[in-house]
């Protein structure tokens, strides 16, 4: 079975994103949810399905919130960032196989404050994230290696020096998720413009990696309902259906620095599949929204979604291509990297408005196709393909 | 690295891998069914199944596999620039460390590099990583 086209997203909902808030990741994540739920014309009683994520919540707590009597379907995705659209496609094939017939994913963070508590104040409700947490706490953090852009400044490094990618390919990716915020209200980075000389100028955080190569932090949710393309034609937004989606794994998963070829990375296995079930090669969409936790990371995505041979990508994000009013315009919204960082379900979001025609200054010309990806917990990948 | 403290593993078989060099001898897990070396360490032999491993000891030589210098302070007990490695070793399997004092334009893809020993405190010797002589 196969469950292309047979389901579409029908609302989504944001909460503000913000440096700083009073308000825990459950609260923001329950507001989103409610909101997108009400977005897509329906009533959470009408919502059998949730897909929080690994941290934070339980969907048990969701639905006791949200007021879901019969929940169907309950699932969580562990794949840190690539989580939320590997549950895209975990709440299509659960829609169409018949298990739920609405689902829920959602995600939400104190991805600032966190990270910042304020002293005097309660602890808020930690994190609790278990995945790699043995390997990071055994084996990187004694040598002091203790973040995303340490592990993945591995990646890079290697992939730069044995093909010779230039800085100038990272910056392309800062200044284009730059410049589409400039046109996007909700993105935290909306008034700060950023240029070639900007980029080069920043200091670095871990080699190759300078500052704007670097995500945001911030805090935020947003949500997404997913129904049955059937039920979808009475509702008020215009469908966005899921054509095609899939999930990867690179070998092993939990070792950054055992694999055999370090950049077959988990979309290397997710795309041929995602794009074979939509029925339609990459070349063929009208933009991307691709993670991007770190530029590098989007680079190496490009290649394993064959939109550039192995080490040529930088001819690919060259020349204003991946800009609004080029060829394949990439993080219309700004991405993790000037929006916010909502683990990438808020690029989900930016695609269903896009597919829905609602992004006034940043609107695609004709958006028809688009593939979101995924990336997390060092290399995890999720691909979901979009159309209208 | 200044005060930096001795990794607390949870897991006993990870445990093992730095109990096994507290002796300054590097060791890793090898499969005593297949002779298969694997890092991180593991339950089983991802090559036969075999539950059975010893702590073979290796020379310690291997080469640059990939780094990078960071330069943002993440932790008090940890200098910047540090920098951070993945060696690879002739044995088949690679391991991440760091090489206190050098620099990033000192080394490049397949730089060798070989073992040393330092101690964090009295009780405890951690890997790292010179340039090789
Ligand atoms: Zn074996």
């Amino acid at each position: 079975m196969n469950f292309s086209n047979k389901t579409a997203i029908v609302g989504v909902a944001e909460t503000e994103y913000v440096k700083g808030t009073e308000r825990t990741a459950v609260d923001m994540m329950l507001a989103a949810a409610r909101d997108a739920i009400r977005e897509a014309g329906l009533k959470p009683e009408d919502v059998d399905g949730l897909c929080p994520p690994p941290v934070y919540t339980t969907s048990e707590e969701i639905a006791a919130n949200l007021g879901i009597p019969v929940l169907r379907y309950a699932s969580t995705v562990h794949m840190g960032g690539a989580s939320p659209t590997t549950a895209i496609q975990n709440a299509a094939t659960a829609i169409a196989s018949g298990v739920a017939e609405t689902i829920v994913v959602v995600l939400g963070w104190n991805g600032y404050s966190a990270l910042r508590p304020k002293p005097g104040r309660p602890p808020s409700r930690k994190m609790g994230m278990t995945t790699l947490a043995n390997t990071m706490k055994d084996f990187y953090i004694p040598y002091g290696v203790m973040l995303p852009v340490q592990m993945y400044a591995w990646l890079a490094t290697r992939h730069k020096e044995m093909y010779n990618v230039p800085d100038e390919a990272m910056a392309e990716i800062a200044i284009a998720c730059r410049h589409h915020a400039s046109m996007n209200e909700k993105a935290f980075f909306k008034d700060r413009p950023l240029d070639m000389q900007g980029y080069m100028d920043a200091r670095y955080i871990s080699e190759p990696f300078r500052l704007n190569d670097c995500c945001l932090e911030t805090d935020g949710a947003c949500a997404v309902v997913i129904t049955s393309a059937e039920r979808a034609k009475d509702l008020p937004n215009k469908p966005v259906y899921i054509m095609g989606a899939a999930e990867g794994h690179p070998y092993p998963a939990d070792d950054i620095a055992s694999r055999e070829d370090p950049f077959k990375i988990g979309l290397s296995y997710a795309a041929e599949r995602a794009f074979g079930m939509a029925g339609i090669k990459p070349t063929d969409v009208d933009f991307l929204e691709v993670y991007d936790c770190f530029t590098y990371v989007v680079l190496l995505q490009l290649e394993a979604m064959g939109f550039a041979e192995r080490g040529a990508v930088y001819d690919f994000v060259k020349d204003g291509n991946i800009q609004l009013g080029g060829k394949y315009p990439l993080n219309t919204h700004g991405g993790l990297l000037a929006e916010a960082h909502c683990w990438g379900l808020n690029h989900v979001v930016e695609a269903t408005r896009q597919l829905r025609g609602e992004c006034g200054e940043r609107q695609v010309p004709n958006a028809e196709l688009c593939a979101v990806t995924g990336w997390g917990d060092l290399g995890d990948g999720s691909i979901a393909i979009l159309r209208n | 690295m200044n005060n930096l403290p001795p990794p607390k593993p949870v897991d006993p078989i990870n445990a093992e891998f730095w109990q096994s060099c507290q002796d300054s001898v590097l060791r890793f897990q090898r499969c005593t069914e297949c002779d298969t070396f694997r890092h991180l360490p593991r339950y089983m032999c991802y090559k036969c199944g075999s539950f059975d491993y010893e702590w073979a000891p290796v020379s310690g030589k291997g080469t640059i596999y990939s780094w990078t210098a960071t330069h943002q302070v993440f932790h008090p007990s940890f200098d910047v620039p540090s920098l951070s490695i993945i060696v690879d070793f002739p044995e088949g399997i690679r391991m991440v460390s760091v090489m206190p004092g050098v620099k990033a334009e000192q080394i490049e893809l397949g730089t060798e590099v070989q073992v040393t020993f330092k101690p964090l405190n009295d009780e405890f010797v951690l890997p790292v990583f010179e340039l090789a002589q």
